[in-house]
């Protein structure tokens, strides 16, 4: 089940190769909607009353060094595979006018490989997923890129794939730990769970402080955590439309993803220990990206500054360890998932019209393009975090669990939610207010592929708004047992009995241990 | 059945949303009014049906993490219950008269929708049973007064005030959060009853509360609502939002969303009791708002203005008011300063539409003749403003004086009756102006039509009789028959502490004011209609106070200004040159120790792969050395 959710989309982008020129954009627009529909009947398949591994799958992969195919599903990347399959058809839609199939192929393979990324519990298997995702968008900008696309293009891959080299680091020391330890040398998580790795306060170069750090700087590069965030903003101007939506949702979830996934439950004592360090980060960035985000002209840069802005939320919530924190920081990661994609493409969507995303040369658009304009609105509505929209909800936990968490910081994060609304009620106003400019003068409002995409987001942003319980539902029971047990976190299977079919021998008597613990 | 206060209004606004750019502008508008009409009589039925009893109505979940519950459920009170006739009655009237002035409007359709969805916001607002649902309302009242003061958005001062509204707002909700969050950390709730409850019981009965956390959190929720109410220091953002329509003024600034501020503390009174010195904190605060923003309003041009200011500074009285703990008295001149006020500003926008667009008092003048019915009505949202008996002003106002005074705060007392002078000042100046004296517009001026001149006439009414609902004590015995206090025994819950005092003294300092501004307004008058010519010397004076103390323009010149300079600043300095060079500088750095290691690169791939190795083989050599 979890393969074909991984590898349809790229087997689909192939076939897209055979497609003929005309049936195109209905043969991605099929595709997309059957990865929607396989992620979404993931839906029926979970059971999100255990924090345990489900629909695990795999086999062996490099015996040698215990790399194993191991694909498996909880409640932390359940909605991340649902988001990265239900954008696809989205970006299709929006697509309307592209006629190669190499673009499609490239939108697909980044599905592909993001469900990797969360899907897998294998570290290297992680790692090779991690590090392939950049390559779709590498070329999607590279390719179809603005005016500085080569630069812009390199930046990313080099930037990113640099940062990650520390987590492959951090992946084989650990995998040398556990063969010290066990006897056994294996990358999967589930056995790093079980490492216990020295703390000393004070020292950076001890074995869990140095290990934290290489996570740590992989992650806040690719979350982006200023001043780790430099290769974002370029990256978005000159990326197509389709790939800046996947770049803002679902790439820089790989980076949040992370802090979950590996961060917290690997060093709790370390994440503990420099949580300043990273609250202070964290607060930096949002105020920082906040203030840089006022100074843009350039719409799509706004957006993305205001995209560092919103995921310093997350570590905000994540450093407060509570489950307030931890719940609002993952909501977090998905309204920003549905309310930045939509901004992109309404950007995406306006500079195809115009040809120009110069803040100056807009104005009173809400005239000519009014179903445009409300849309936009509603939106920016999300990215204020006003209540009854889904960035409310996410917002209030974050700071509710920062400050539960006793940490004064929160305080210094208050003045992110007033300048949030500044910058993105002033550009909402620069765009559709003010007399009409020249340029605003002869468009067209939505059509009808317009409204397809639009609306389910729109739709999306008041739904988890106002029913963030049927979110919560299903990673609430992943959340609580990540910050109830972080300082002797384990996952286990969720059915013992039917694994042992499908998994390799070593690791088959770990699992009959934590079996019991079930 | 809360469901038909609530839900009309929500639909109304869709109606009218989903077909914004319909030109048939009568049925978008009777679909507004209609919507707020159905809201008004249910609210009127409920009272019928289930009297006045406090019942709460669960209607979906909304969020539950760890501890922290919330639902959308719905509490009705006295207190709410009047909040609800007050915002659904007046928002009516208001409509109606909309109906007419927007009449002419391209925006009609929306400007409906707005005025439906801002009904809506504030019964949630007003009907929330927890913090964090108010703040629903709270926000959502705070999206439409953005998007109704910038409602003809082609003109940029208009959307500006807009966005200062919103900004100066939202200062004051990220207050309110950070109260929410306080309160929840200490007691772990966030409902009212519990809050409520949890500080009579413990703390107001042994009074040991002092400065705590807990008052930190009162606190930073009546930061919430300075911002909301525009008290000083966040107060600057209501005269600028006079650039709306003025039937918006009427309902969101004088009569509606700007009480909310104090309705929220009333709300809480409980909890607030607990904390006596937080509370004169609140007074002084009031009392210098009031004081400072009728000294303003007493040297504005524009007719609007002079209705903001004065709306600021009847505002302040209720926090005063609040201040003291009578917070029926409170509530009190809250409904009836909602009527005079929402008459004011609409005989304003009956003066201003038929001078199609003038607002300077100076061009007014002679109206009185021409706008017979807006005339008679002005006048008697005037009296009842400058507290004149009979009408309604009068009573509200006069029991927020006496219990100030009878609270022993006699400074408080002192100050509030300044501010009272110089309301009659504002106000007699005002209505000179504009009504008496020569016809200083050139053409001919109508009265408004009949849809304008009805909810005009039924407002000056509800300001002459609204005095009813709480006759003082003194008039209670003349008139035995008559139950004493409407009002106060409606209110029986939230207000803990009575006033008690000699009907001598109550009587005296009646006459005491009346007699005072009688004075003052006879003065005034004469004054204003003998000559206008002004002295010399005072003209620093006057010009401050005509810019009301230059806090507008200071904020919009220099504040804004330094704020666009700064984050243009820090993109060029910090993110360009510092980060940006900075990376690049360091992996030009990597470059060259690429090309001193190895000859043999050529082209990107590799030099990943040398990377890798590099990086990959220090970290190994690092763990295992150590």
């Amino acid at each position: 089940m979890l393969s074909l959710l991984v590898f349809f989309p790229l087997c689909f982008g192939l076939l897209l190769f055979l497609f003929p020129q005309r049936l195109l954009f209905a043969g991605a627009l099929a595709g997309s909607v059957i990865q929607f529909l396989l992620s979404g009947s993931l839906y029926f398949f979970f059971d999100p009353s255990s924090p345990h591994l489900q629909l695990a799958e795999g086999f062996e992969l490099i015996p040698y060094f215990g790399v194993n195919y191991f694909l498996a599903l909880d409640g932390l990347s359940f909605w991340y595979v649902v988001l990265s399959g239900f954008l696809l058809p989205l970006v299709v839609l929006f697509s309307l006018n592209q006629k190669s199939p190499l673009y499609f192929f490239l939108l697909f393979s980044i599905v592909t490989l993001s469900n990797g990324v969360f899907l897998s519990f294998d570290g290297i298997l992680f790692y090779i997923f991690f590090e392939l995702s950049l390559l779709p968008l590498f070329f999607l900008i590279f390719i179809w890129g603005g005016k500085e696309r080569i630069y812009a293009s390199f930046k990313f891959l080099i930037y990113t794939f640099f940062a990650s080299l520390f987590l492959l680091a951090g992946f084989v020391i650990m995998m040398l730990m556990n063969k010290t330890s066990t006897g056994e040398i294996s990358a999967s998580l589930l056995d790093f769970y079980l490492l216990d790795f020295v703390f000393i306060q004070g020292q950076p170069f001890s074995t869990q402080s140095l290990l934290f750090f290489c996570f740590a700087i992989a992650f806040a590069v690719k979350t982006p955590l200023a001043p780790f965030h430099t290769w974002l903003p370029l990256a978005h101007v000159e990326a197509p439309t389709g790939a800046s939506v996947y770049l803002a949702a679902v790439v820089l979830k790989m980076g949040t993803y992370g802090w979950f996934r590996f961060v917290l439950p690997l060093f709790p004592e370390a994440s503990t220990y420099y949580s300043p360090l990273l609250l202070f980060l964290a607060v930096f960035s949002l105020i920082y990206a906040s203030l840089l985000a006022f100074a843009q002209t350039d719409i799509k840069k706004l957006v993305a500054y205001s995209s560092v802005a919103h995921m310093a939320y997350v570590l905000i919530g994540v450093f407060a360890f509570n489950i307030y924190g931890l719940q609002g920081a993952f909501y977090q990661t998905l309204t920003h998932g549905i309310s930045s994609a939509a901004l992109f493409l309404l950007v995406g969507l306006i500079y195809q019209r115009t040809g120009t995303r110069e803040l100056h040369q807009y104005g009173g658009l809400s005239k000519t393009m009014p179903y445009f304009a409300i849309s936009f609105f509603l939106i920016c509505l999300s990215a204020i975090a006003l209540p009854l929209t889904g960035g409310f909800v996410s917002e209030f936990l974050v700071l509710l669990g920062s400050y539960l968490s006793g940490k004064f910081w929160v305080w210094l994060a208050v003045p992110g939610v007033v300048l949030t609304a500044v910058y993105m009620l002033n550009v909402f106003q620069k765009i559709f207010f003010f007399k009409e400019s020249k340029i605003s003068k002869k468009l067209n409002d939505l059509h009808w592929n317009e409204f397809l995409y639009l609306g389910p987001l729109v739709f999306l942003v008041f739904f988890m708004g106002l029913f963030p319980n049927f979110f919560f539902s299903r990673s609430k029971v992943s959340l609580n047992h990540l910050s109830k047990n972080q300082s002797n976190y384990s996952l286990s299977f969720y059915k013992p009995e039917s694994l042992n079919k499908i998994q390799p021998e070593p690791e088959k008597d770990i699992t009959e241990e934590k079996g019991e613990g079930l | 059945m809360i469901l038909t206060f609530i839900l009309p209004p929500l639909f109304g606004f869709f109606l009218n949303a989903f077909r914004f750019q319909s030109t048939n502008k009568k049925l978008s508008g009777w679909i507004g009014v209609g919507a707020c009409l159905i809201s008004f009589l249910s609210v009127v039925f409920y009272s019928w049906i289930y009297g006045f009893k406090s019942q709460s109505f669960f209607i979906l979940p909304w969020l539950n993490t760890g501890e922290l519950v919330l639902n959308f459920s719905f509490v009705i009170d006295s207190l709410s219950w009047l909040m609800c006739l007050l915002i659904t009655g007046v928002g009516f009237l208001i409509h109606l008269y909309s109906l007419s002035y927007m009449s002419k409007d391209s925006g009609f359709t929306r400007y409906f929708a707005y005025l439906n969805l801002f009904v809506f916001m504030m019964l949630i607002l007003v009907l929330a049973d927890s913090l964090p649902l108010l703040f629903v309302g709270w926000e959502g009242v705070g999206l439409c007064s953005y998007l109704l003061i910038g409602f003809w958005f082609k003109e940029k001062e208009k959307v500006q005030a807009g966005l200062m509204a919103f900004v100066v707002n939202r200062i004051g909700d990220a207050c309110f959060l950070l109260g929410i969050f306080l309160l929840f950390f200490h007691f772990g709730t966030v409902q009212f009853s519990e809050l409520n409850a949890l500080w009579i019981f413990e703390n107001y009965a042994t009074g040991t509360a002092g400065i705590s956390p807990a008052a930190l959190g009162g606190f930073l929720l009546f930061l919430g609502a300075v911002g909301k109410s525009a008290q000083i220091p966040l107060y600057f953002w209501l005269p600028e939002a006079m650039a709306g329509p003025t039937p918006v003024s009427a309902l969101i600034h004088a009569a509606t969303m700007v009480t909310a501020g104090v309705y929220l503390l009333v709300r809480l009174s409980g909890f607030y009791s607990a904390f006596p010195d937080l509370l004169l904190v609140i007074a002084w605060i009031g009392a210098l708002t009031a004081l400072g923003s009728a000294l303003i309003a007493s040297f504005q041009w524009d007719f609007k203005k002079v209705l903001a200011y004065s709306t600021i500074s009847q505002l302040a009285y209720l926090f005063m008011s609040v201040g003291v703990q009578a917070f029926s008295s409170s509530i009190f001149h809250l409904l009836t300063h909602g009527f005079f006020k929402a008459l004011l500003f609409l005989c304003a926008g009956s003066v201003i539409h038929a001078l199609s667009g003038e607002q300077d008092i100076r061009q007014m003048g002679g109206l009185k003749k021409s706008m017979p019915i807006t005339f008679f009505s002005y006048l008697a949202g005037a009296l009842a403003l400058i507290a004149m008996p009979p009408f309604s002003g009068f009573f509200s106002k006069d029991e927020i004086l006496w219990s100030l005074f009878s609270s022993g705060h006699y400074f408080l007392y002192f100050l509030a009756l300044i501010t009272g002078l110089c309301t009659v000042f504002y106000m007699t100046r005002l209505t000179v102006f504009v009504f008496f004296g020569k016809n200083r517009f050139q053409t001919p001026v109508h009265e408004s039509p009949r849809l304008m001149t009805i909810p005009l006439i039924l407002l000056a009414l509800l300001s002459l009789l609204g005095g009813l609902m709480g006759l003082p004590h003194l008039f209670s015995d003349l008139f035995s028959s008559h139950p004493p206090h409407l009002l106060h025994e409606l209110l029986k819950g939230i207000s803990p502490k009575s006033f008690e005092g000699s009907k001598l003294t109550e009587a005296g300092l009646m006459l005491l004011s009346t007699g005072a501004g009688l004075a003052v307004m006879i003065g005034t008058g004469f004054y204003y209609l003998k000559k206008r010519k002004e002295k010399k010397s005072l003209i620093f004076w006057k010009k401050l106070l005509e810019e009301g103390f230059f806090v507008q323009k200071t904020i919009q010149n220099y504040i804004q200004y330094f704020f666009g300079v700064i984050s243009r600043q820090v993109f060029q300095q910090i993110e360009q040159n510092f980060f940006n060079q900075g990376i690049l500088f360091l992996s030009s750095q990597i470059f060259k120790l690429r090309e001193r290691f190895s000859s043999l690169q050529s082209g990107n791939l590799q030099s990943y792969a040398l990377y890798f190795v590099m990086g990959l083989t220090v970290l190994v050599v690092l763990v295992f050395l150590r």
